[in-house]
C-alpha cells in the first residue's frame, strides 16, 4: 500500500484513466448517433468537430485530474461528501487493487501504441524515401513513379511529397492530370498526412467500429477541402468530379466489384460525397457552436461527479 | 532508406544484366563516370546491407543480383506507402490519395454519377 505524494499522484492518474473511459463512452456514443449528421455540415465546421471529438477525453481527463489534484492539496476533497467530485482514499493506493490494475494496463495499451505508431512512422518515412529514390522528380517535390498502377497520392510528414504513376499519366488527359496534381498539392499544403497520422494515433483509443467511422469522416472532409482548393477559372467543379469518377473507374477496372458491407458503404459514399459536394448538391450547414460548447460543458460535469459513484459501484464487485 | 546517385545506378544496372560482380560492374561504369574499384565495391556492398541486393561467393569474388525486380519492388513500395497498420485504405491510411485505392466502387454507382455530371454540365451549356 502506497500512501503520500505518490499515492495522491496515482490516485490521479487513475482518476483520469475513469474519466477518459466515461468520455470515450460518451464520444462513442454521439458518433454512432450522429453519424450521418456529421455530413450535413460544412467541411471546416466537420474537421473541427471530428477534432474536438477525438481530444476531448484527453483534455476532459486533464482537466478532472488537475481539478482532484487541486482539491486534494487543499484538503477540500474529503470537507464535503456531497460536493460534484470527490474520492474517498485520495492518499493511499495499491497497485494490488482494480485502480493499479486498470491503471498497469492503461500505462501497458498506452505504450503499446506509441511503440507501433513511432514504428510505423519510422517505417513509412524509410519506404517513402525508397520510393522516392526510384522516382523521377516533375516538378518541385512532384514525383513520378514509374509502374503501370494507377494512383496519384501524397505522403510525407514533415515534407509531404505528391506522387503519380506513369499509368495515371497515360490514362489521364494534360487537363485531367493538372487536377489530380492541384489536388495532391493541395494535400501537401495542408501537411494532411501528418494530420491522418496524428488523428489516428487519438482514433487508436476508440473500439475500431468507431475509429473506422471517426477515420473515415476525416478523410473524406480532407479530400473535400483539396477538391475545393482545386477549383479555379480553368477547372471547373464538373471538370474535377468528372476527373475523379474517372478515375475511380480506372482504379475498379479489372477488379470484381465487391458487395458492400458497411465500411465498404461508407468508401463508396466518400467517392459520392465528394461529387455531390463538387456539383453544389449538398446543404452543408456550419455546427451550432454553443450547442456544441454546452454538450461538451454538460458532458464535462457529469463525468466530473459520477467519477466516484462509478468508482462505488465498481467497488461493489471488486474489492480495493 | 535513401539511395544515392551510384546506387540508383547500379541498382538498374543489376536489373537489367542479372548478375555481376565488382569487376564487371566497375569495367561497365568506369569509362562513363569514372572512379575507383573499391567505390564500387563499397556501393554493392551498401545495397547489399540495404536487403535490395543477394550476392553469392563465386571463387574470390562476390556474385550480385537484384532481390526483387523493379517493377515488383516499386509495387511493393506503393501498396506500403499508401496502406498502414489498420488495413487497406479504411481511410486511416497515412497518405492523401487523389481516390480511393480500395478499388471497392460499385459500377452502377460509378454509372450514375457521371450520368448526374453530364445532366449539370448539359444544364449549365444551356444557360451558356
Amino acid at each position: 500500500m502506497l500512501d503520500g505524494t505518490l499515492a495522491l499522484l496515482l490516485n490521479v492518474l487513475a482518476i483520469a484513466l475513469v474519466c477518459f473511459a466515461l468520455h470515450n463512452v460518451a464520444v462513442s456514443a454521439i458518433v454512432s448517433l450522429l453519424n450521418q449528421r456529421f455530413l450535413q455540415l460544412q467541411v471546416p465546421s466537420r474537421k473541427a468537430t471530428l477534432w474536438l471529438l477525438v481530444s476531448v477525453p484527453w483534455l476532459s481527463a486533464l482537466c478532472t485530474a488537475s481539478y482532484f489534484y487541486y482539491a486534494a492539496n487543499n484538503n477540500t476533497l474529503f470537507e464535503n461528501q456531497t460536493s460534484v467530485a470527490h474520492w474517498h482514499h485520495v492518499d493511499t493506493f495499491s497497485w494490488l487493487s482494480w485502480h493499479g490494475l486498470t491503471l498497469a494496463s492503461a500505462i501497458g495499451f498506452l505504450s503499446y501504441i506509441v511503440i507501433t505508431r513511432i514504428a510505423t512512422f519510422s517505417r513509412h518515412r524509410s519506404e517513402l524515401a525508397h520510393l522516392v529514390a526510384l522516382s523521377e522528380r516533375i516538378g518541385s517535390n512532384t514525383y513520378e513513379i514509374q509502374s503501370t498502377d494507377i494512383a496519384a497520392f501524397t505522403a510525407g510528414f514533415i515534407k509531404p511529397k505528391c506522387f503519380i504513376t506513369q499509368g495515371m499519366r497515360q490514362q489521364t488527359t494534360e487537363q485531367e492530370q493538372t487536377i489530380i496534381l492541384k489536388h495532391e498539392i493541395a494535400h501537401a499544403k495542408r501537411r494532411d498526412p501528418f494530420k491522418k497520422w496524428l488523428f489516428s494515433i487519438l482514433c487508436a483509443f476508440y473500439i475500431p467500429t468507431i475509429s473506422k467511422r471517426l477515420s473515415l469522416h476525416m478523410t473524406l472532409a480532407m479530400e473535400q477541402e483539396a477538391d475545393n482548393a482545386v477549383i479555379c477559372s480553368e477547372n471547373s467543379s464538373l471538370d474535377i468530379a468528372g476527373t475523379l469518377v474517372k478515375v475511380a473507374r480506372l482504379n475498379a477496372s479489372g477488379n470484381t466489384i465487391k458487395n458492400t458491407d458497411m465500411v465498404a458503404n461508407f468508401g463508396a459514399d466518400v467517392l459520392e460525397q465528394r461529387v455531390y459536394f463538387l456539383l453544389g448538391q449538398l446543404n452543408l450547414k456550419p455546427v451550432n457552436k454553443l450547442l456544441m460548447l454546452i454538450i461538451i460543458i454538460a458532458t464535462f460535469f457529469l463525468c466530473l461527479s459520477s467519477v466516484d459513484g462509478l468508482h462505488h459501484f465498481i467497488e461493489a464487485v471488486f474489492k480495493h | 532508406m535513401k539511395l544515392g546517385e551510384l546506387e540508383k545506378l547500379l541498382l538498374h544496372y543489376l536489373w537489367q544484366h542479372e548478375c555481376a560482380d565488382v569487376k564487371k560492374v566497375y569495367a561497365y561504369f568506369e569509362p562513363k563516370r569514372g572512379g575507383s574499384l573499391n567505390t564500387y565495391q563499397s556501393t554493392l556492398d551498401r545495397l547489399y546491407k540495404k536487403g535490395l541486393l543477394a550476392r553469392q561467393k563465386e571463387g574470390h569474388a562476390f556474385v550480385y543480383r537484384a532481390r526483387v525486380e523493379r517493377h515488383q519492388l516499386i509495387g511493393q513500395l506503393i501498396k506500403s506507402v499508401t496502406t498502414d497498420f489498420v488495413g487497406e485504405d479504411d481511410g486511416s491510411s497515412l497518405i492523401a490519395a487523389f481516390s480511393s485505392m480500395s478499388q471497392e466502387f460499385n459500377v452502377d454507382q460509378l454509372n450514375q454519377l457521371e450520368s448526374l455530371i453530364e445532366l449539370q454540365k448539359q444544364k449549365l451549356n444551356q444557360k451558356g
